[in-house]
């Protein structure tokens, strides 16, 4: 390497990587970033106070075999990457939320404890994780009264707080979440009155299906759906029916369930706020973002992985992806300077 | 050792039973007097009930009968709210009314529209044609040929106008008490006033008891339409959308209803609705929403604004407005019994209506008390609630949303670092403001989401009610378990685990 092209790559090093999320993919890309370009700083950031992201509260096993081969808990596994992670030197800016970012790369951040931020960063990783869809996008007709969440909303109630939201409870859609809370509140002796899908198959993954389901022996409803819900104060019984064909309910069939409770497990959404607002191409119909192989966005410098990329539903394969995506915004980083921009 | 104690009910010169936006807003303009007030609301908070789920709209005037009430005072109520939102500095936007038509034949409809609303004395309104309209609203159907324009219309968050009001009355000396029925009132001398938690004196009542205007009425027998309900679904799209359109967009009305509109929200998001379902006196509390009335809205909007789309829709719900029956207007003002007042069938455009009511009822009210020597005429000192009125402006929380300055943002944050916690994430907003809005007499969820916009966003709530029920409960030292979403049985924690629940 000519005395001149080591220079600049030095100065490419210098650069400052901001990774927006530290769950699981923020977490193994800033490792990767570190492993792959050592002298690059990179600064991990959170709006909450610890790190792990979503795994904190998905307390029960099925994560790690893949990656660590061994079978551990979302706190258990959490804890391994940001083990990994304390080999190297990174920041970790938790109790800080992201307000903005944009083309020049730029990211505010504002926390409780220091105020606002502003970062002049080289390279963005979009690491913000997903959202669950919520009962206004589906439209479910009814009265509005409490007692409907998201199964994730419920699962960190009971898993972090101790905190049971419902007696007897019915669940509409089959998604890992819902199996997995279907068990929990099971357990905990939670009535779990039913499990309500419109597809003709659950959608959980097999295991979760027998594990969580099946195993229980919860009543499932395929090719069902929800026509009504009752109850003024706190919820009181919803309505079901079949559905027809052409995807509408079939009202012959309707009959109710009672139960105080409804849990939403009706699919994930990649958290992309950010991303839009810099004007980060998303796509339609997923809203996670566009990105080529070398997991960088419409915008130079802007990378994305894990659920704001795509939904995973296994957290070692998201964690395979993430690594790549490490390694990638490291090769970025040090790539020589042709002309002023970064090849 | 027990004691009996004669008890001395809380006596006042006026009640006003209700806490919506008429009630609120008789309240803020008595308060401008030497009077002791109080306010009664069954619900746990106010604006809970038809106040809560409307369009928001300060309607120009030009649609309502001019020998109507509804004619008199929407013109004159939409006049006054440049003046009072300047003084409670709420925002306020005169986005601008299009009546829009599908053929040229409709174009008389329109003259009939100007001349009412002329009639109404509504201010620069313009018929304009579809070359015009179409640079005015460039994603509107091409099949709308024309349209009413009225630059005088606008648009209001109508939970934050009544809890501003309410806080500028309380500063003003008033007082509110939420979670309390009247059950009962009486006369002698003065009203008797039963409540589910007391009882009250007062030289004057005012019924401002939206739905049930007419219970409270039988209540002092004095005859009045059952008040009958007419529901309206709306739905909200993601504010990813807004920008849609900048005018909220009216289609011809029909005999029920002003139609199904789309509305640019004040915060951003375009609104869609309402329907117009006539409900029978029982089912005037039903709120739900159904499939019928969305699809007969995306269908009706989908007509003039074919570049929607359903998947942006984050939210629905259901409005009910007081109708009475066979009347089909607003009633306001005294009664067969002296001292006993009215302000019901509020429908719409009842919160456009509500300050130039509330001026003229504040008027009756004191003019009867002064005539009936009830009380001494007198102006209240006008510097001294100028004062306090000054003190709770200087009070009213910020938004983190609103700052978009950097140096502003870290501005806020040393002025409470509590700013710095963004519990919403959707809508931006911040753990001072729900502390703010907790501090405001906020004690449910909707509580807070209506006086800041947590969980209004498109995630509605999934990611910040975990935190707002911890804020809450350590704010209210309430058990989690207590915190509810509106009140009575809707609490969201059963059980605890390792704790019983008493
Ligand atoms: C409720 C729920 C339960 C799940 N359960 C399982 C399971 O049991 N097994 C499984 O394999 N997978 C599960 N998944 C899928 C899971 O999301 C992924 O496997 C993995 O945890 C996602 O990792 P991530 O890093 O992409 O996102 P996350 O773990 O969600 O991390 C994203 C992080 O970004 C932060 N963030 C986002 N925006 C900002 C901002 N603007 N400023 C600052 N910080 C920000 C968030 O606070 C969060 O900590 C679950 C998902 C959800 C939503
Ligand atoms: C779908 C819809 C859209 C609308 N859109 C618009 C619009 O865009 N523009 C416009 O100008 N108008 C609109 N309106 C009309 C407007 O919302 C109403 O006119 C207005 O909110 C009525 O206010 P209110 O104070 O009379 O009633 P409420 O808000 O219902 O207040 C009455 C209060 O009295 C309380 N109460 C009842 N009984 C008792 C009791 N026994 N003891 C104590 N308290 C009691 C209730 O709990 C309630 O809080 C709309 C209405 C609907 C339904």
């Amino acid at each position: 390497m000519s005395k001149k092209a080591q220079l600049l790559k030095r100065q490419a090093h210098k650069g400052h990587v901001s990774i927006i999320g530290a769950g699981p993919a923020g977490l193994i890309a800033a490792l990767h970033i570190k492993k792959n370009a050592p002298s690059t700083k990179v600064t991990v950031i959170d709006r909450e106070i610890f790190v792990g992201g979503i795994l904190n509260q998905c307390i029960h096993p099925g994560f790690g075999l893949l990656e660590f081969g061994q079978e551990l808990t979302g706190p258990e596994y959490a804890a391994k990457v940001s083990a990994l992670c304390r080999d190297f030197e990174i920041e970790f800016l938790t109790e800080t939320s992201v307000l903005s970012i944009n083309k020049k790369l730029e990211v505010v951040a504002l926390s409780p404890k220091y105020g606002a931020k502003k970062f002049q960063s080289k390279a963005i990783v979009l690491c913000t994780g997903c959202r669950e869809r919520s009962r206004g996008a589906l439209h479910i007709p009814g009265d509005r009264p409490s007692g409907i969440m998201t199964a994730g909303l419920a699962q960190k109630f009971i898993n972090i707080d101790g905190l049971v939201p419902g007696s007897r409870v019915a669940i509409l859609g089959s998604g890992d979440i819902g199996a997995i809370m279907a068990r929990r509140l099971t357990l905990q002796g939670v009535e779990v009155a039913a499990v309500i899908e419109i597809k003709k198959s659950l959608s959980a993954r097999p295991r979760n299906v027998i594990q969580c389901i099946v195993d229980f022996q919860i009543p499932i409803y395929l090719e069902h759906t929800i026509t009504k819900i009752v109850g003024r104060e706190r919820l009181e019984k919803i309505k079901v029916a079949k559905i027809l064909s052409d995807g509408r309910a079939d009202f012959s069939t309707e009959f109710e369930i009672s139960c105080d409770t409804l849990l939403l497990s009706v699919g994930l959404i990649p958290e992309n706020e950010l991303a839009e607002m810099a004007g980060v191409a998303l796509d339609a119909k997923s809203n996670g973002v566009i990105v080529d192989e070398k997991f960088m966005s419409s915008i130079p410098g802007i990378f994305a992985c894990g659920n704001a990329m795509k939904i995973y539903d296994l957290v070692d394969h998201l964690s395979e992806d993430s690594k790549k995506a490490g390694e990638s915004v490291a090769a970025y980083l040090t790539a020589p300077l042709v002309e002023g921009k970064q090849v | 050792m027990k004691r009996k104690k004669t008890v001395n009910f809380p006596s006042y010169d006026v009640v006003v039973i209700g806490g919506g936006i008429i009630g609120t807003f008789i309240l803020y303009e008595l308060s401008h007097l030497p009077l002791k007030i109080l306010l009664l609301e069954k619900e746990e908070d106010l604006a809970f009930g038809v106040s809560k789920a409307n369009s928001g709209i300060i309607h120009a005037g030009f649609h309502e009968d001019p020998k109507t009430l509804k004619g008199h005072y929407c013109a004159k109520g939409n006049a006054l709210y440049s003046k009072i939102s300047k003084k409670l500095q709420l925002p306020f936007k005169r986005v601008g009314e299009l009546l829009v038509i599908k053929e040229e034949r409709e174009y008389s409809a329109l003259h009939e529209f100007m001349k009412k609303g002329e009639q109404n004395k509504v201010t620069g309104l313009k018929i304009i044609d579809g070359i015009e309209l179409h640079r005015l609203e460039p994603h509107l159907s091409e099949q709308l040929v024309g349209a009413l324009y009225a630059p005088s219309a606008g648009v209001i968050n109508p939970y934050e106008l009544i809890y501003t009001l309410a806080r500028f009355a309380r500063c003003n000396g008033a007082t509110l008490l939420r979670g309390e029925e009247v059950i009962a009132i009486t006369k002698d001398n003065s009203f008797h006033i039963y409540t589910s938690k007391g009882r009250y004196h007062s030289k004057v009542v005012i019924n401002a008891a939206g739905m049930n205007g007419d219970t409270i009425a039988a209540m002092m027998g004095v005859a009045t339409p059952a008040i009958e309900g007419r529901k309206g679904q709306e739905y909200l799209l993601d504010k990813k959308h807004k920008g849609l359109v900048k005018h909220i967009i009216f289609p011809l009305p029909t005999p029920e209803s002003k139609g199904t509109l789309i509305i640019p929200t004040l915060d951003g998001p375009i609104m869609l609705g309402p329907t117009a379902e006539n409900m029978q006196a029982k089912d005037r509390e039903d709120l739900s929403t159904d499939q019928c009335g969305y699809q007969e809205i995306m269908e009706r909007v989908k007509f003039m604004l074919p570049a929607i789309n359903e998947r942006a829709i984050i939210a629905g719900f259901s409005g009910m407005r007081p109708i009475p029956r066979e009347h089909h207007d607003f009633i306001i003002g005294n009664t067969s019994v002296a001292g006993f007042f009215q302000a019901i069938g509020m429908h719409s455009p009842g919160l456009t209506a509500a300050p130039a009511i509330a001026m003229d009822v504040a008027k009756m009210v004191s003019n009867y008390l002064s005539e009936s020597k009830l009380i001494q005429k007198q102006k209240r000192c006008s510097k001294d609630y100028q004062q306090k009125e000054h003190h709770c402006l200087c009070h009213t929380p910020k938004k983190l949303r609103e700052v978009k300055k950097f140096s502003e943002l870290q501005k806020l944050w040393k002025s409470d670092p509590e700013y710095g916690e963004v519990v919403c994430r959707c809508e931006e907003v911040s753990l001072a403001e729900i502390r703010a809005a907790i501090r405001d007499g906020a004690t449910t969820l909707d509580g807070v989401k209506f006086r800041t916009r947590m969980g209004m966003g498109r995630c509605q709530g999934a990611f910040c009610t975990y935190r707002a029920i911890e804020v809450m409960a350590s704010e209210l030292a309430v058990p989690h378990h207590k915190i509810s979403k509106k009140g009575k049985k809707s609490t969201i924690i059963v059980a605890t685990l390792g704790k019983d629940h008493e």
